[in-house]
């Protein structure tokens, strides 16, 4: 009985979640995405085109035998450069290839890209903190629903090493290792996740310490949060066993996989 | 119990309950090993507003795509699984469409050439997971330089996602085989894109072109030449076209025998090259500026194969003082040279990694050829990457992440060979795609 | 077909000198093993005494068990056997290649002359000495068991162990040039030590002065 109401309850107040960001989305996905800046890189044609080549494929045809009992013809060509592939400069030099100017032609880009004022994007930090309110709001009820198998969650340090080996070899083929990074850098990250009883998250994953990892000039380092972060987002649904749910219904998954 | 006190003891519970809620310790859970699939990823075709634009935004697609699957790194979905047809890069994709396909990050991008004919490429690199855009870049080149710029997005792709530099928009300057009418041995220098595209040869087959390696600018390229007879150390300036041969500002060691391949130091301005003396083969520095050489061995046995360390200031190479071939580390002035292999068999064709850690190089073995890596400082074990009938002459990717080398197969008609990458750990054995028997690859540092 | 005719003296020679190893090894046994490798130290020794240093060639410091570099009182037949169809012109190329014989064949990674080459060199000596004008290029030859550069020194070493021995019989030093091939003109294009045995040579080439 108190389940049900209590199931009522949290349908209640996650509809009234639910219903209005269902509204809210479809409405964000026809804003334009506030773009970050979108540098402009000039591509210089290719230093080595200049090269002139003698033949366009490496391949021994016949007319190319044919030429090697004649001397002369074929090897004419050689030393000199092809006047037509060589680029205005010799060299790779941003110069001539630098177009008009980058600084308007990124502008009218960006201006035409950036977001029209009428809809709210629909911004990851809104949303995400949209369902950290949300969060707030359901923890309190999602109690009651457990309320039975509290007990199951009291001491037993057998039963939280087993929770933690599913979770961890569950997470094992999620995130993709580090391996491959070197060796003499602490790639070591956290993440932080809240996990409903059907093992799926319920907000967005937190990575501890974000800033620091995220502006880190380490490029690996920045890489590594980012694989733990979509690590733990694929891993859905966690295979837990749901009378046990009180006791991993927060997750801190230490990801260091050097 | 009437409904209503039901109502008010669940609200009591939910109060009182409430409370602890907050203090709840998590469950710590600690992964340590992960796994090293290839990351699927969604690469939509580049979008355009008509055929050209389309066209060129489909191709720009398939050399992303092959550049990612080739690295081993990226498992690029085939694009009949795609639910959602974007079509507007501008707009956030539906994500869900694309986790339902398993994608871990989605590539959008638009073509467009405006009235001058440049080619304008913008891109935006998705993380599905995370509903975040992981970078967002546009590159304005020529009509005719769109593979370039597939290469320079796939690079941007490659450090975005591994935070290793790419190597996506490099060159490979190998020798193409052939034997002529007569039964000549024909050699020709030819360059590629790293992914077997634009394939054109640099020289003649009226002489030989052996051993190939480029300059730190990729502007220049050393090589062993027969035009002269015998094998001879050249300098060739792929801009200009310029050829010399280094010996020759010395020309009575020059009359002493054959000069071998150059390697250069990581400062441009200097080489590093094993020549013939009437007692066998030593190695001299080639300033570049001043055109002289200086002796930096001096030893009855044979010094062949040298290859500079990334910092500059020391030399690997390949000697049979001890015996049999092994590889030794000295100075760059050529100071205390060091054994660093001890193992069972020949050592030759050492090649110092970019990142300067570890030197690759081949070994022969009870007729079995091995592709290896060994510490710099000789510590600790080899690592055998690669076995076969034949092995040769290793080359590193700009990252280090990476080697080619020259694998021979046996056949009925001699040994033919083609050109083979394998990454640092043994995985992702790939050929390279030539015409033809291929040998001798030099990889090109990144262009620009 | 002067190519067929290039090509026969090379098999010839191949024969010869299998047949010459086998005789040899049949002979071998364990005092004439260690006898063989002092020889062969001494005869390194001899070849790196142009060398500037005295710093010990480990070279042979593993003897192997196959050709054993005997002075023995040459007993086999020349290995020219019968040239019984029209003799070639005296001091003509083909006249050296036939009588004198143009090339010689090396052992696994080695460059020491065996008893036979020099046989054939000494032949190639008197040859050159009787045809004053001849000059020659000798190249080094490698099988295909050996990466590029490493073939190319060797092959330089090979051609290098073939000029020494003839400036030691008496031919004059500039009319000798040397280049090595490393691995890149196999005789014998098969992958199997039939092959690699032929291919392991040094080849003498009359580059001018040669009766036509």
């Amino acid at each position: 009985m108190r389940q049900a109401l209590g199931f009522m309850l949290s349908l209640l107040i996650h509809g009234g979640l639910v219903v209005p960001a269902l509204i809210a989305f479809p409405q964000a996905r026809r804003t334009y995405e506030d773009l970050v800046v979108v540098p402009v890189e000039l591509v210089t044609p290719a230093a080595d085109t200049n090269v002139r080549s003698v033949q366009p494929e490496p391949k021994i045809s016949p007319e190319d035998l044919a030429s090697r009992t004649v001397p002369q013809p074929r090897l004419a060509p050689r030393p000199k450069p092809e006047p037509e592939i060589v680029s205005p400069s010799p060299k790779p030099e941003p110069a001539p290839d630098t177009l008009p100017d980058p600084a308007p032609e990124i502008e009218p880009e960006n201006i035409r890209l950036k977001p029209e004022p009428a809809p709210q994007g629909l911004d990851l930090e809104a949303l995400s903190a949209l369902v950290d309110r949300s969060r707030e709001t359901m923890a309190p009820i999602g109690e009651p629903e457990t309320g039975e198998t509290r007990q199951g969650a009291g001491p037993g340090t057998a039963l939280t090493a087993s929770l933690q080996a599913i979770a961890s070899s569950h997470l094992n083929q999620c995130i993709r290792s580090n391996a491959d990074a070197p060796s003499n850098l602490n790639l070591r990250v956290s993440v932080e996740i809240r996990l409903e009883r059907n093992g799926r998250l319920s907000a967005q994953p937190r990575l501890v310490d974000q800033a620091r990892i995220m502006n880190s000039s380490n490029s690996y380092l920045k890489v590594a949060g980012e694989r733990a972060l979509r690590g733990v987002i694929e891993c859905q649904p966690y295979p837990l066993p749901p009378e046990h749910y009180q006791q991993w219904r927060v997750l801190v998954v230490n990801v260091d996989t050097q | 119990m009437t409904p209503l006190r039901m109502l008010l003891a669940a609200l009591f519970i939910w109060t009182m309950l409430a409370v602890p809620v907050p203090a709840q310790t998590p469950l710590v859970v600690d992964v340590i090993e992960g796994h090293l699939d290839p990351t699927p990823v969604a690469i939509h075709n580049f979008l355009g507003e008509n055929d050209q634009e389309s066209q060129i935004g489909a191709d720009i697609s398939r050399v992303i795509a092959n550049n990612l699957r080739a690295s081993g790194l990226f498992a690029p979905i085939d694009q009949d699984a795609f639910i959602e047809e974007v079509v507007n890069i501008d707009l956030r994709p539906r994500f869900g469409d694309w986790r339902v396909i398993n994608a871990s990050a989605l590539l959008v991008g638009r073509v467009s050439i405006d009235e001058n004919d440049r080619l304008r490429v913008a891109f935006r690199l998705w993380d599905a997971a995370t509903e975040r855009q992981m970078h967002g870049l546009q590159f304005v080149a020529s009509l005719d330089n769109w593979r370039r710029i597939a290469h320079k997005i796939s690079d941007t792709i490659y450090e975005r996602m591994t935070g290793e530099t790419g190597y996506f928009d490099t060159r490979i300057i190998y020798v193409s085989e052939s034997v002529g009418p007569n039964d000549e041995p024909i050699r020709r220098l030819a360059v590629m894109d790293q992914d077997g595209a634009n394939p054109s040869f640099l020289t003649d087959p009226s002489y030989m072109a052996l051993l190939p390696n480029y300059s730190p600018s990729a502007q220049q390229i050393t090589y062993v030449s027969f035009r002269d007879g015998r094998a001879t150390s050249y300098l060739y300036d792929l801009a200009s076209g310029r050829q010399e041969a280094l010996f020759d500002s010395d020309p009575a060691l020059a009359a002493k025998g054959q000069s071998l391949s150059a390697r250069f130091h990581p400062n441009g301005r200097e080489l590093v090259v094993s020549a013939e003396r009437r007692s066998g083969h030593d190695l001299f520095k080639f300033d570049l500026h001043t055109r002289t050489l200086r002796q930096l061995t001096d030893h009855p046995a044979d010094d062949v194969e040298p290859s500079y360390a990334p910092d500059g200031g020391r030399v690997v190479f390949s000697s049979s003082r001890g015996g049999q071939s092994q590889l030794y580390v000295m100075g760059a002035d050529g100071a205390d040279p060091r054994r660093i292999t001890f193992g069972q068999g020949r050592y030759t064709t050492p090649v110092w990694s970019p990142r300067g850690d570890l030197i690759a190089f081949t070994k022969q073995l009870d007729d079995q050829f091995m592709l290896g890596v060994v510490n710099a400082d000789g510590s600790g074990e080899e690592r055998i990457l690669y076995e076969g009938y034949f092995v040769d002459t290793p080359t590193w990717s700009p990252n280090g992440r990476v080697l080619l080398f020259t694998r021979g197969d046996r056949t009925l008609d001699g040994a033919t060979y083609s050109i083979w990458s394998v990454d640092l750990a043994g995985f992702n054995l790939r050929r390279l795609p030539t015409r033809g028997p291929a040998s001798d690859p030099a990889w090109s540092p990144l262009i620009d | 077909m002067p190519g067929v005719e290039r090509a026969d003296p090379g098999k010839t020679y191949a024969l010869t000198y299998l047949r010459a190893q086998s005789q040899i090894l049949e002979r071998d046994d364990t005092t004439m093993k260690r006898l063989s490798v002092v020889v062969a130290l001494a005869l390194s020794a001899l070849l790196t005494a142009c060398a500037s240093q005295p710093e010990p060639v480990a070279l042979q410091t593993e003897p192997r068990p196959e050709p054993v570099y005997q002075p023995e009182p040459e007993p086999q037949p020349a290995p020219e056997p019968e040239p019984e169809p029209a003799r070639p012109t005296p001091g003509s190329v083909e006249d050296f290649e036939v009588n004198a014989g143009d090339r010689v064949f090396f052992a696994l990674d080695r460059y020491d002359l065996s008893s036979e080459a020099r046989v054939t060199l000494r032949r190639q000596a008197a040859w050159l000495a009787s045809h004053s004008q001849a000059r020659i290029l000798i190249a080094g030859n490698c099988d295909e068991r050996g990466t590029r550069e490493y073939n190319l020194a060797l092959g330089a070493r090979r051609a290098g162990a073939v000029r020494e021995f003839l400036i030691g019989q008496g031919v004059d030093p500039s009319r000798i040039a040397t280049v090595s091939y490393g691995k890149e003109r196999p005789i014998c294009r098969e992958s199997s030590e039939r092959c690699w045995s032929i291919n392991r040579n040094a080849i003498t080439i009359i580059q001018s002065g040669a009766a036509s």
